[in-house]
């Protein structure tokens, strides 16, 4: 939404990581540290890379020491790889940034991610890369996303019900219903789930009614949408209504895990 | 049950209140940042160049006031195994921009003339004033925003949200619970819940975009007439209703048409997966009494 009113220049979201490990150049960073000014959710952006980057660098020495099958993407940077994450996950679009588990790939064989001793930091380690990568994704589609960049057959959906210039999660492919649920979605919320329940004892009973109340609605609203398009597969507003209900239970996912992490 | 003198006094005993009260100097341009696990969060504003800080806490609770040039940070650690809880009264420059965020607390502004990002897990967040931005998340609880002169930002998972006689630029997104904009002014409003009421009243401006979406429930518009705007409904079990006479220009099945008010310059969009969709106009005397 905040695209239009601050008119950003759009190769800023491709850049945030750089900013973050401080490789752009003194007029790049001045650029940049104008636009951030101007630009909420790119100041977003950078507080959550920022955060990912300040966190694992304080547990560097228990991952190292902890799990050697860790050390390899610590040493991948990373904000490069929160960021790579996102990137990945707008491959294609509506995509949502890969699950904690897609972290190892390129890493030694050995699940540091099944390690005991490492669950309570990779929990927190989970959600600030998947909330990063959110962020980030989210920056990545404002900043490129209203004039129609990136969203390559937009238009071919578009008419007087849908314009194309609409900033809001449409599926992008012209001969699909609907999005329909990666793996790496799938297994994003099943992650966060996970960390829901394993961290419910640290939540008070009325807060974990409310989360679970406010999630049992969008499911019920994602159910409903399939049932929906079921019913009437060339109906784009129920398509795009599913897309955005899934986005929103993965955000309300990350807000409930976000919750718990405050506490542990 | 009523407490004798003497039963209060053992209790106040028991609980053994301390009590922090400390003003700091502060540059212009700092920002206050406040980091808490419980308790309460009370902003206030003045005129001087310093940051009062009175919190109540109790004996085995510290509250560290440490101050750079750029932030003044208000934080507080526990005793192992003790509650972290504070009750803060912190009277700020009305410019100083605030940070405030943690764990299950309410948390209070009135008077700021400054962006305000405030998050928390369990309470009310009431704020009146703000400038630039306002950013407020929170997973169980009101959200509530009045007087702002800023661009607003509310994510909330469980908790009614409510905007009042505010200018700038609305995103407001919730799971469960109502979005209530009031007297609102705005050219980019974007309004989201799953299961709560949406009521937006205000103008709406040539060229802006407004989006408006719930799954269950009512939206409801009041806007004023002489609007100009492509309206886009949708709905897939709800009725449409509009105080505003149109032509439908393009029918796409039932529930889903478009039609244009004046030139049409500003985008409406107002969808309800079962709820119905209210189009009212500020005077229209059918409508006048409703709310």
């Amino acid at each position: 939404m905040t695209g239009a009113m601050n008119e950003p220049r759009d190769e800023w979201a491709d850049r945030l990581s750089e900013y973050v490990d401080g490789e752009l150049t003194a007029a790049e960073t001045a650029l940049l540290e104008a636009h951030l000014a101007t630009c909420a959710r790119c100041r977003e952006a950078v507080g959550e890379l920022r955060a990912v980057v300040r966190w694992l660098s304080e547990h560097a020495a228990d991952v190292g020491h902890a799990g050697s099958g860790a050390t390899a993407p610590l040493a991948e940077g990373w904000t490069r790889l929160a960021a790579r994450i996102a990137a990945d996950g707008t491959a294609r679009p509506g995509a949502p940034p890969v699950p904690i588990a897609s972290m190892t790939r390129g890493a030694p064989r050995r699940s540091w991610t099944r390690d005991p001793a490492l669950r309570p930091w990779l929990a927190a380690a989970a959600a600030l890369v998947l909330a990063a990568g959110s962020v980030w994704l989210a920056a990545r589609d404002h900043l490129a996303g209203e004039r129609g960049a990136g969203r390559p057959v937009a238009s071919a959906r578009s008419s007087p019900t849908r314009p194309a210039s609409r900033p809001r999660e449409t599926s992008a492919d012209a001969s699909v219903a609907a999005w329909v649920p990666t793996a790496q979605y799938l297994a994003a919320v099943g992650d966060l789930e996970r960390m829901l329940r394993d961290g419910r004892d640290h939540l008070r009973p009325e807060t974990i009614r409310a989360i679970e109340q406010s999630l049992a609605n969008i499911d019920r609203a994602i159910a409903e949408s399939e049932q929906a398009l079921g019913a009437d597969p060339a109906n784009d507003f129920v398509a795009d209504y599913l897309d955005a209900a899934r986005r929103r239970k993965l955000r309300a996912l990350r807000r409930a895990t976000a919750a718990v992490n405050a506490q542990t | 049950m009523l407490l004798t003198p003497a039963v209060a006094m053992a209790a106040l005993v028991t609980l053994q209140i301390a009590h922090t009260d400390t003003t700091v100097v502060v540059r212009a341009g700092a920002r206050l940042a406040v980091d808490l696990r419980g308790g309460s969060i009370d902003v206030r504003t003045w005129d001087r160049g310093a940051v009062r800080v009175v919190a109540a806490h109790s004996e085995q609770v510290a509250v560290h006031v440490e101050s750079t040039a750029a932030v003044l940070s208000v934080r507080s650690a526990a005793a192992r195994g003790r509650n972290n809880i504070v009750d803060y009264q912190i009277t700020v420059p009305r410019a100083m921009s605030l940070t405030l965020g943690g764990g299950d607390i309410d948390i209070t502004v009135a008077g700021s003339e400054a962006e305000i990002a405030a998050n928390n897990r369990e309470g009310k967040i009431s704020v009146n004033g703000g400038r630039g931005v306002v950013s407020l998340r929170s997973t169980h609880g009101e959200v509530a925003v009045a007087n702002a002169r800023a661009r607003i930002e509310v994510h909330a998972l469980n908790g009614d949200i409510a905007i009042t006689d505010a200018i700038g630029d609305i995103e407001a997104e919730n799971a469960d619970g109502s979005i209530t904009l009031t007297r609102v002014d705005a050219a980019r409003v974007s309004a989201t819940t799953v299961d709560g009421e949406i009521y937006y009243e205000g103008p709406i401006r040539d060229g802006g975009r407004y989006s408006f979406t719930t799954h269950d429930n009512e939206v409801r518009l009041v806007i004023p007439g002489g609007v100009n705007a492509t309206v886009t409904v949708a709905t897939v079990t709800g009725e449409f209703h509009s105080d505003f006479p149109y032509e439908v220009r393009e029918q796409r099945g039932r529930g889903r048409f478009s039609f244009v008010l004046g030139n049409g310059s500003a985008l409406l969009e107002l969808e309800s997966f079962e709820g119905d969709i209210k189009l009212g106009r500020r005077d229209a005397p059918s409508r006048r009494e409703e709310r």
